[in-house]
């Protein structure tokens, strides 16, 4: 029983210690429970933990190359999206090694749209780098364009143009998003892109046509926001009324803005109520009511 | 003999502390004994309404949704101290683990919301099924409360988490026989001008018209609030820039820098003869009375009139001793001497807010706590709960307590928040509203700090909303990311992207864009803007 004698104790007790190293490194969780840590580390908020997760599962010598992509994306996109810390530069970082090992992969898209984001200005970084954004959006759009980033960064791009509004850059965005709809036939984004617009020509433009005429594509696309939908059909009837003096068509929204309200007791629905008074007035020829006259103490029925 | 003694006195000592530990160990052991279940699912919901009839009132609905369900148990835990304790006290049990399963929302602990509470859009899109058989039955559970459950949505959350169960309005509570002394008639004053002939009335009898509180409380900002609701309708016209329907903190500042929006106007100026006039009239010491003393000066009898929300209902219908009546606000008219060229319509209480929201913990008991939400929000139940406090019911068509009817929202007008008062200028705006009623400040010297404070504060706020909007742009990105990450999933194996992503995508766009318009408005406002 030479293997027992007091001598080789330590070599065998050391040996059994690198046996447990070893299993220790290579039994923990496999890619795919890891990933889940890493998502329910995230949810709680805590990044840091989730980012050291990503990292110690990508020392992992097992892991076959799609493993690897995850991880590395997770990684990065731990850093973007901490909340307690600005880690823009490290998560820029963690993309451009992605990009430098797959540039063609189709993954690549999503590593230059989060690299334009961080770059730009979410993800606490406050600190642009506009150039750099730009041309990582416009290889998304240029080089993956069926990805589903392409629709996202060309307007990402375009609104790059109007981050301190005036008429200048309101201009220039608007110019680069006009044909959004065309270039781009079945993106999500069909309706807000409109809505946007709306706004700008509106806000910023003095253009009432355009803004009536995107405020109408936006709603014919289906904005699914309460509110937003709210703000266009006040606004259209607003302009067609006081701006295009057309009360045909501002009654028509007056009664929409009426029709939609869901609880019959919001501030535009008492709005549109009296002003669709004043128009029906109007267009009977008689003395229209004015706003306001109407008789405080109505209360909730 | 004095060592001995000093040994003895440490030995009492050391008991007593024993002592107090142990008594404390079993008070707190038989906290816990009462709460375990007694062989039934207990419900545990948690608020701090410690208001006259609210315990009672609840614990009547909770009795009908025991009978109905006779395995379950509700037990309502109340912490007193509204605010910071009931925070703290929600803060240990979230994070101790130890939630319970509903709790009134409160905005200290909106940080935890996406983590440990339960998203409702899936229960308020639908119809409540405690309302089956009567009205409301095929109606969207959020479209039976005033307001649709606006102030309950979280934009970055993209979620309802709350279920409100009331609302509130402010009136002048009067104590009516003194009124009736006063002017010789039970005639409640419906203008400005009435209400000052009233008052100056009150006034020669050595009444103090109005108990005004200044210093918690905030009688001179609501009534800066009504009159500025009612003469400045104006602003729709010069600075809703995206024509929206309102005039939003930034659209005012923009405004500001522009020049399309003055402080000092002769509109402006009328408002504040009115402010002073009312001020006349709130008894010496208004600006150093709180909440806590003012209304028992009223119920006292020490006072005519005191200017407070519907939530003191009970309190003020069981303990004052006199006829108790009730007035809105008066209104300006045309014909007012002070003001009336420069009023525009009625003030109006459409911008409701919701109270006593609920907010459901992601325990196991989840789905039983939102099925009591559903019992406790039908038309009959709220009227019920509501009944016993004196509030006004958050879901419509409820009964509202007899006492409460002329609390009716007043929702045929304007209510028009003063665009200006973004968080840091409303504290100096009411020390400046404090001296200038208090008689410190001429109009010139309001006007003219009101000015130079604004153009002090509202970039500092507007830097502050900025930074959270960030904040809050950040995660609907991480949101995007995931939405993102689903769909290239899908892509990756082939399949269609599911319609509900691109749908989420949308809507996540749409919050998107309102945040950053927004901030962009803040940073991008500049004289070139509008001439």
């Amino acid at each position: 029983m030479s293997f027992c004698r007091i001598e080789t104790r330590p070599y065998i007790c050391l040996a059994l210690l690198a046996a447990l190293v070893f299993l220790a490194g290579n039994t923990g969780l496999s890619a795919e429970d890891g990933l889940a840590k890493i998502h329910k580390l995230r949810k709680q908020g805590e990044y840091a933990q989730a980012a050291k997760e990503c990292r110690r599962q990508l020392e992992r010598k097992s892991l076959d190359e799609a493993e690897r992509k995850n991880l590395m994306l997770e990684l990065a996109a731990d850093y973007q999206f901490d909340s307690q810390v600005n880690r823009s530069a490290e998560a820029g970082e963690a993309y451009l090694n992605f990009l430098n090992l797959w540039p063609d992969d189709p993954l690549a898209a999503q590593a230059h749209f989060n690299l334009a984001r961080c770059l730009e200005f979410i993800g606490n970084n406050r600190e642009h780098d506009l150039d750099e954004a730009r041309m990582h959006y416009r290889t998304v759009y240029e080089k993956f364009p069926g990805s589903i980033w392409a629709d996202q960064a060309y307007f990402w791009l375009a609104m790059s143009y109007s981050k301190e509004l005036n008429k200048e850059t309101a201009a220039a965005t608007v110019e680069r998003l006009k044909d959004f709809d065309q270039r781009f036939p079945n993106s999500a984004l069909k309706a807000v892109v409109a809505a946007e617009l709306s706004e700008f020509a509106c806000a910023y433009l003095d253009d009432y046509d355009m803004a009536i005429e995107s405020g109408l594509k936006a709603m014919n696309y289906g904005i699914r926001s309460h509110n937003m939908k709210a703000t266009l059909r006040y606004r259209l009837a607003y302009l067609y009324q006081f701006k295009k003096g057309n009360p045909e068509n501002a009654l028509k929204w007056y009664r929409e803005i009426v029709d939609a309200s869901p609880t019959k007791s919001d501030y535009n629905y008492f709005v549109a109520l009296e002003r669709i008074g004043a128009l029906e007035g109007k267009l009977k020829g008689a003395k229209a009511p004015k706003v306001g006259e109407s008789k405080a103490g109505e209360a909730v029925k | 003999m004095n060592a001995k003694f000093e040994r003895i006195k440490n030995w009492i000592a050391l008991f007593l502390l024993a002592f107090g530990f142990i008594v404390c160990l079993w008070l707190t052991l038989n906290i816990h004994r009462d709460l375990k279940p007694s062989g039934k699912r207990t419900l545990l919901l948690a608020h701090w309404q410690g208001e006259r009839g609210c315990r009672e009132a609840l614990d009547k609905v909770i009795k009908e949704y025991e009978k109905l369900h006779p395995d379950v148990e509700v037990r309502q835990q109340i912490i007193v101290g509204a605010g910071d304790a009931y925070v703290r006290w929600c803060v240990t049990q979230i994070i101790a683990g130890t939630m319970p399963d509903i709790m009134e929302y409160h905005g200290g602990f909106r940080p935890y919301l996406a983590n440990y509470f339960a998203g409702l859009s899936d229960y308020v899109d639908k119809p409540n099924p405690y309302n089956k058989g009567n009205e409301l039955e095929e109606i969207p559970w959020k479209d039976t409360f005033y307001g649709g459950m606006m102030g309950s949505w979280e934009p970055e959350l993209l979620d309802y988490f709350t279920i409100p169960n009331t609302l509130y309005t402010m009136r002048f509570y009067c104590n009516k026989d003194m009124l009736r002394e006063a002017i010789g008639s039970n005639k409640l004053p419906e203008t400005m001008d009435e209400f000052f002939a009233v008052c100056e009335k009150l006034k020669e009898k050595g009444v103090i018209p109005v108990v005004a509180e200044n210093i918690s409380g905030d009688t001179g900002l609501q009534y800066f609030i009504k009159f500025f609701s009612q003469m400045f309708w104006t602003l729709e016209n010069s600075i809703d820039y995206n024509h929206d329907g309102g005039v939003a903190y930034f659209e005012f500042y923009r405004g500001f820098l522009c020049g399309d929006v003055k402080f000092n106007t002769d509109r402006m100026k009328a408002l504040m003869e009115l402010m002073k006039k009312s001020s006349d009239y709130w008894g010496k010491g208004a600006n150093a009375l709180s909440s806590d003393i003012a209304p028992y000066l009223f119920i006292q009898g020490k006072g005519a009139c005191y200017f407070c929300g519907s939530w003191l209902g009970r309190q003020m219908v069981q303990s004052c001793k006199f006829e108790l009546g009730d007035f809105p606000f008066p209104l300006i008219g045309k014909d007012d001497p002070t003001a009336g060229r420069f009023y525009c319509g009625p003030w109006g209480e459409n911008l409701l807010q919701p109270g006593m929201s609920l907010a459901v913990a992601d325990t196991p008991n989840k789905d039983l706590a939102i099925d009591f939400l559903q019992f406790l929000t039908t038309r009959k139940n709220n009227g019920v709960f509501n009944a016993g406090p004196c509030w006004l019911p958050g879901v419509m068509g409820a009964d509202i307590p007899p006492e409460m009817k002329g609390f009716k929202p007043l929702i045929r007008g304007k209510s028009i928040w003063p665009a200006f008062l973004s968080s840091a200028v409303n504290v100096e705006f009411k020390r400046l509203l404090q001296n200038y009623t208090g008689g410190t400040y001429g109009y010139g010297e309001f006007i003219n700090e009101l000015e130079s404070t604004y153009a002090e504060y509202a970039p500092k706020d507007y830097d502050r909303y900025a930074v959270q909007s960030f904040q809050r742009l950040s995660k609907l990105e991480e949101l995007r990311d995931r939405i993102d990450a689903r769909r290239q999933e899908a892509i990756t194996l082939k399949k269609e992207s599911p319609p509900e992503l691109i749908q989420q995508l949308q809507e996540l766009y749409e919050y998107q864009i309102i945040g950053l318009n927004a901030i962009r408005a803040i940073h991008g406002a500049a004289p070139q803007g509008k001439e």
